[in-house]
């Protein structure tokens, strides 16, 4: 028994290997901490184990489209853009993890080693203080207790390690980072470009940042991975390494430190709290496929479930000190959950640059740092939106007929107009009335409580569709592009896959779950560093800033930790049990 | 039946056409697995009506008429292609899904406009 206990007793748990929980494995065993990364769905082993990768475009059944059958039974994930017949198998299906929706809310998952860092659309844009500023300036939420200074050196670690692909800027708004070249835009993208900045002193369209190795630097060679090539066929795992994923960089790095467990199929149902410790100990596990329940046992517990199941997680997890939840003392754990508003686009013709086109294929486009109530409050509502911005030259095949004169025709492609469109990507604002809560009955098969997503839009997220819809025209009027036509899809919340918040960071633990370190304020050795943790959504995409708050967080090992007594202590227990043989690492193991 | 029609869509010359690719197949299984159950009863209505049409007007089936009579046929279904009748629903559908088949097939993207799996570079601007 004794040996049994000390095998399932780690340094540091993390739960979840997505985007997050990868960056967490990978900063923790760097610090020769004996890491245990669960993961509730199955291994996604990098190479091995993306079967559709190599595929050419005849090999699919349906040419990529999915049968009725499987979108009539999951409604939900169909609707999201890239769950289509190449990449299905890395979604969650909605028959098999059901959710009860207050409210309509399109919850995207991925439930498998790697999460959804397979499948995201891998912009990375930073935040700057305008966005960290925001809750404090126009009174909202709670104020961040971290600033854009407090993250930019993490944001540097980061982007040197995944690789990330952009141009310096030098916009105050979104800060430059650590870029590798560009791919660049078109000839279209560039006129945009420069009508937007003739006409607009405030407004920048810009190339889009992502995650791509555009140029591999001796880091990304040592991870295995090479230059991208271009493919855009992403969703089904690259055998490249060419965009950054956990599958791809994060975890392989974290194995190779030889401090990595990793227990795919492990659904973790709560994380222990000791009443008389007062302290987290471990997490209950039950196997995904057996149902055996195991509990394993850490100083230290990152919780990466993803941002909704990290608020599953926490109100499961209760205690006679913690009746509502893991560290819930303030009330606002599942409360104040936001989303990105991305209910419209719009489209439209540019009838010049006709001759020219481009060639081949790139995993960006254009991108339009959000220019609403940056320095001072302008509008009739809160915040504001970036945008994409992308323009294609379009092709056809003229079908008409039939015989030797279509198939003629089919060896030919005609040339289109250029087409541009936009999407928009609003801030929402964070509310107590928009949350997640325990169903009080339903339970899933592992015994969980099926979480209760109750989100909304309200009258600011209708006030700027309408903004972005007026602005976003007058843009493309002013470039003369022309069939101009803006679609709201009154799509729900949550197919934005931007959700966030719930256990949110703040200064005050009456009003905020977490520390500026992503501690639990209530219990210190358990850190949220996933999109729970997010006190407000600004506009950027989310997941380079979650990135960098693991990398900030797990910093706790080096000298920040100081100040941090439990952590402290916990790093002691860590110490003693090593014993004196490490004793001379010990300012290294201090998280 | 399908097969002969979908080669009078797209014939084989002396390069491979629908027959070859196996587009007859492709679009059944297309309208068998994507179709809303009230499209695929249309379509096979149509078929239905396409074929008894055939039946009268020549006294054969389909594959069995000439190459002649099969182009005159086809000239006429495309001619009354905006009829809104499930004949039109039919033959409209049947032809789409025979282009896609072809100029999916593993023949048209090797062969005739080549899909690059992996493209390598981007280009921003070239002529067109």
């Amino acid at each position: 028994m004794n040996d049994s206990i000390k095998q399932r007793t780690f340094d540091a748990i993390v739960i979840g290997s997505g985007i997050s929980g990868g960056w967490a494995a990978k900063e923790l065993t760097e610090k020769g901490l004996k890491t245990l990364v669960l993961e509730r769905g199955r291994n996604v082993r990098h190479l091995k184990d993306y079967p559709t990768t190599n595929m050419m475009p005849w090999e699919f059944p349906h040419r990529g489209e999915v049968p009725l059958e499987t979108t009539r039974e999951n409604p939900v994930v169909s609707r999201c853009y890239a769950f289509k017949e190449d990449a299905m198998h890395f979604f969650v299906k909605d028959k098999e993890h059901p959710y009860v929706q207050d409210q309509p809310f399109d919850w995207i998952r991925g439930y498998q080693v790697g999460g959804k860092s397979l499948l995201w659309a891998r912009q990375t844009q930073r935040w700057s203080d305008f966005d960290f500023e925001g809750p404090a300036r126009d009174g909202f939420a709670v104020d961040w207790p971290i600033r854009y200074s407090d993250l930019a050196p993490w944001y540097s670690h980061v982007e040197k390690f995944a690789g990330i692909s952009g141009d310096k800027d030098g916009l105050p708004n979104l800060p430059d980072g650590e870029f590798l070249p560009a791919v660049g835009l078109n000839d279209v993208e560039k006129y945009f470009k420069a009508s937007v900045a003739k006409n607009y002193k405030d407004r920048h369209v810009i190339y889009g940042r992502c995650a791509h190795i555009t140029q591999p630097q001796q880091i990304h060679l040592d991870q295995g991975r090479v230059q991208c090539q271009n493919r855009t066929l992403c969703q089904r795992g690259c055998p490249f390494g060419g965009y950054f994923s956990s599958n791809s960089s994060t975890l392989p790095w974290a194995e190779k430190t030889g401090n990595l467990t990793l227990r795919p199929d492990s659904v973790v149902q709560e994380i222990i709290f000791d009443d008389k410790k007062n302290k987290a100990t471990g997490v209950r596990v039950i196997d995904a496929h057996t149902k055996e329940v195991v509990e394993y046992y850490a100083a230290i517990i990152f919780v990466n479930a993803g941002a909704l199941n990290t608020n599953l997680l926490l109100l499961n997890s209760t205690s006679q000190r913690f009746p509502n939840g893991l560290g819930n003392d303030s009330g606002v754990l599942g409360k104040y959950v936001a989303f990105h508003n991305y209910r419209t686009h719009i489209n439209a013709v540019c009838n010049d640059f006709k001759d020219v086109r481009d060639e081949g294929r790139r995993p960006t486009s254009a991108y339009l740092p959000r220019f609403r109530n940056v320095y001072k409050q302008e509008t009739d509502f809160l915040r504001g939106y970036a945008a994409g911005f992308g323009a294609y030259r379009s092709s056809y095949h003229n079908t008409d007929g039939f015989g030797l004169q279509l198939k003629e025709q089919l060896s030919q492609k005609q040339m289109g107009p250029w087409y541009v469109g936009s999407h928009m990507m609003g801030e929402t604002i964070p509310k107590a009335s928009n949350g997640v809560s325990l169903d009080s009955t339903q339970k899933d098969e592992w015994g969980m409580p099926l979480l209760k997503i109750n989100i909304g839009y309200d009258d600011n997220d209708e006030k700027m569709i309408k903004d972005y819809q007026e602005q976003m025209t007058e843009m493309f009027t002013k470039a003369g592009f022309t069939d101009i036509k803006v679609v709201d899809t009154k799509q729900a919340p949550g197919l934005d896959i931007h959700e966030m918040g719930g256990v949110r960071m703040g200064r005050d633990p009456k009003t905020s779950m977490l520390n500026k370190w992503n501690q639990l304020h209530a219990c210190s050795n358990v850190f949220v560093t996933d999109g729970a943790c997010m006190t407000s959504t600004s506009t950027q995409n989310p997941s380079l800033t979650y990135m960098a708050l693991n990398g900030k967080s797990s910093g706790l090992c080096g000298g920040a930790a100081e100040e941090e007594g439990d952590i402290k202590s916990s790093s002691n227990v860590i110490a003693r049990r090593r014993g004196a043989q490490r004793a001379g690492r010990r300012s290294n193991l201090l998280c | 039946m399908l097969e002969a029609l979908a080669a009078t869509i797209i014939p084989t010359t002396d390069t491979p056409g629908a027959k070859e690719v196996a587009a007859h197949r492709f679009a059944l299984r297309m309208v068998n697995d994507l179709s809303k159950p009230e499209q695929r009863e249309q379509f096979v209505k149509g078929l239905k009506q396409f074929q008894d049409k055939v039946q009268q007007q020549y006294g054969k089936t389909y594959d069995k008429c000439t190459a002649q009579e099969q182009e005159k046929i086809v000239t006429a279904a495309i001619a009354a292609k905006d009829a809104g009748d499930d004949a039109a629903y039919f033959f409209n559908t049947f032809k789409r899904l025979t282009i896609q088949a072809f100029t999916s097939s593993e023949y048209y993207l090797t062969k005739v406009q080549v899909y690059k799996l992996v493209p390598g570079k981007y280009i921003s601007s070239v002529k067109a």
